[in-house]
């Protein structure tokens, strides 16, 4: 393989002499935070872009860096706040609905149980139902049941 | 720990970091009293109904609660009457009388009436009105003096705490069970003796791992 392909070419890197002068300029929120924050003001980025193609989209927020810890947990706090505030909604109205005549034999909000039964293949077969207001919400065969 | 003020920060820059924190800590106690006022919990909030049914008129009449909540000993639900209660009497009483005209309505339709929930527990959680009936819970213990209002409001929150409160401690409100339906019922000076042994002979289970059990409410 040939090395020098990973050698840092010389317009990426930054001598000492231009950190310096960079710095003298920074004030207050300016000055760099880590080592790769200050390399990345040169052309960092370039070569960044040009070696590692799929990192350097991830990167390329310059002065949003994603693994800002305090963007981080910025948006994690924004986050939990928001969360909250779900609980602070009121609930929605609901609605009885009753009966204009109530069928016989219902206790509301209790199941009741039919031995019934339905055609298939052109023959009854017998069936237990369950039924909540009407609502079926269980079907099965019904052992008692003569064509069984 | 990094320096939060710069050296020349003064008094003032210091302070602030004392008043944020209090406006955190006051909004925080302001929500919380707002979800215990009756903005947040509708305490005492009557809500408009199609009919203003008044169980105040209706009760001085001496009609029990399960002429019309039929179910309240048998299910979870209480029930709502059906048109046709309404229509027992008031096919002869009332009969022309403008506000009843949606109960007519509905009894000639067949549409059903709705009413607007007062008491609304979230879906997650389980209640059951037949077991407390049955262990001697009287209506008014949970909904107040119902045979007095005009209109339906709640009288209490019906937050978990509320119902902790008698899960935890049943003997202090448990009643004899020909007292269930009594609204003007009130604790005798020796509830405490008698509550427990009313749990006594219901045979509840005061045991703190079944009454406070998570499960027994969120299933
Ligand atoms: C003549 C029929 C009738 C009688 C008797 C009656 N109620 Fe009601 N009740 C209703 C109707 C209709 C509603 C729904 C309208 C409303 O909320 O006011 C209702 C609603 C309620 C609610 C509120 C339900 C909700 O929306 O959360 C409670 C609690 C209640 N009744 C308790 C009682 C108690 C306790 C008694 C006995 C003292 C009683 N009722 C007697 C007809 C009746
Ligand atoms: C047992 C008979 C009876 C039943 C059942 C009954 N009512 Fe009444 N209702 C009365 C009488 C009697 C009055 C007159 C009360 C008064 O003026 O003091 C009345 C009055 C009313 C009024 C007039 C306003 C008021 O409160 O005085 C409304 C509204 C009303 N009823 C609605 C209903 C509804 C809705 C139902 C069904 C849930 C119902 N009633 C069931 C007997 C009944
Ligand atoms: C242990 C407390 C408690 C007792 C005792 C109690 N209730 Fe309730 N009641 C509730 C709660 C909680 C709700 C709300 C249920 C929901 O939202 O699912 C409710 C709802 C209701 C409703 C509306 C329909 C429904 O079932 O959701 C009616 C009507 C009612 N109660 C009537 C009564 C009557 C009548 C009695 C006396 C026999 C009674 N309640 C006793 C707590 C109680
Ligand atoms: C005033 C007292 C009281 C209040 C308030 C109360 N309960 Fe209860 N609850 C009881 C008693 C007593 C029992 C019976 C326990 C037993 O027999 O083991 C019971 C039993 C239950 C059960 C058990 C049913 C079963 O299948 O075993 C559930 C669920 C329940 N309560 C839910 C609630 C909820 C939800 C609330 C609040 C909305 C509530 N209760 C408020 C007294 C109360
Ligand atoms: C006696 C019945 C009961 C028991 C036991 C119970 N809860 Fe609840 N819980 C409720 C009720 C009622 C609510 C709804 C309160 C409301 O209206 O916001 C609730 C709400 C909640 C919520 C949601 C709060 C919110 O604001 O969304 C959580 C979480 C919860 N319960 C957890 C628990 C845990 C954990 C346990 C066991 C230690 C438990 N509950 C035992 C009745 C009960």
């Amino acid at each position: 393989m040939n090395e020098t392909s990973f050698q840092p070419e010389s317009d990426v890197g930054m001598t000492l002499s231009e950190a310096r002068a960079q710095l003298a300029k920074a004030r207050g929120r300016n000055y760099w935070r880590s080592l790769e924050q200050l390399a990345s003001r040169g052309n960092f980025q370039a070569m960044l872009k040009r070696e590692m193609p799929r990192q350097a989209t991830d990167v390329e927020v310059s002065d949003w860096d994603p693994i800002d810890r305090r963007d981080f947990i910025r948006l994690m706090g924004a986050s939990l706040a928001l969360a909250g505030l779900t609980a602070c909604t009121k609930q929605h109205e609901e609605k009885i609905v009753p009966y204009v005549k109530a069928p016989e034999e219902l206790i509301p909000g209790r199941p009741q149980f039919y031995a019934t039964a339905f055609v298939h293949d052109g023959y009854a077969q017998g069936v237990l139902a369950e039924s909540h207001m009407g609502r079926p919400t269980k079907i099965e065969g019904n052992p008692e049941h003569p064509r069984v | 720990m990094a320096q939060i003020f710069h050296p020349t920060a003064n008094a003032v820059a210091r302070l602030s970091i004392v008043i944020v924190g209090l406006v955190v800590i006051g909004g925080l106690v302001t929500l919380d009293q707002l979800t215990r006022a009756p903005y947040g919990t509708e305490v005492g909030v009557a809500r408009e109904q199609p009919v203003p049914f008044s169980h105040k008129h209706h009760s001085n009449m001496g009609i029990d609660c399960r002429y019309c909540h039929t179910s309240v000993e048998d299910s979870s639900f209480a029930g709502i009457p059906p048109t046709k209660t309404c229509m027992n009497c008031h096919s002869m009483i009332f009969a022309d009388q403008t506000i009843l005209e949606p109960v007519r309505e509905s009894w000639k339709t067949g549409e059903s009436l709705q009413w607007n929930r007062v008491h609304d527990l979230p879906q997650f959680v389980y209640f059951n009105h037949s077991i407390h009936v049955a262990k001697g819970i009287g209506c008014s213990t949970c909904h107040g003096r119902v045979d007095e209002m005009p209109l339906t409001r709640k009288e209490n929150t019906l937050y978990m705490g509320w119902c902790l409160d008698c899960h935890r401690a049943p003997e202090n409100f448990v009643r004899p069970k020909d007292k269930v339906f009594d609204m003007a019922w009130t604790p005798p000076a020796n509830q405490a003796e008698v509550g427990k042994e009313l749990l006594k002979e219901y045979k509840v289970d005061t045991a703190h791992y079944r009454m406070l059990d998570c499960y027994l409410c969120h299933r």
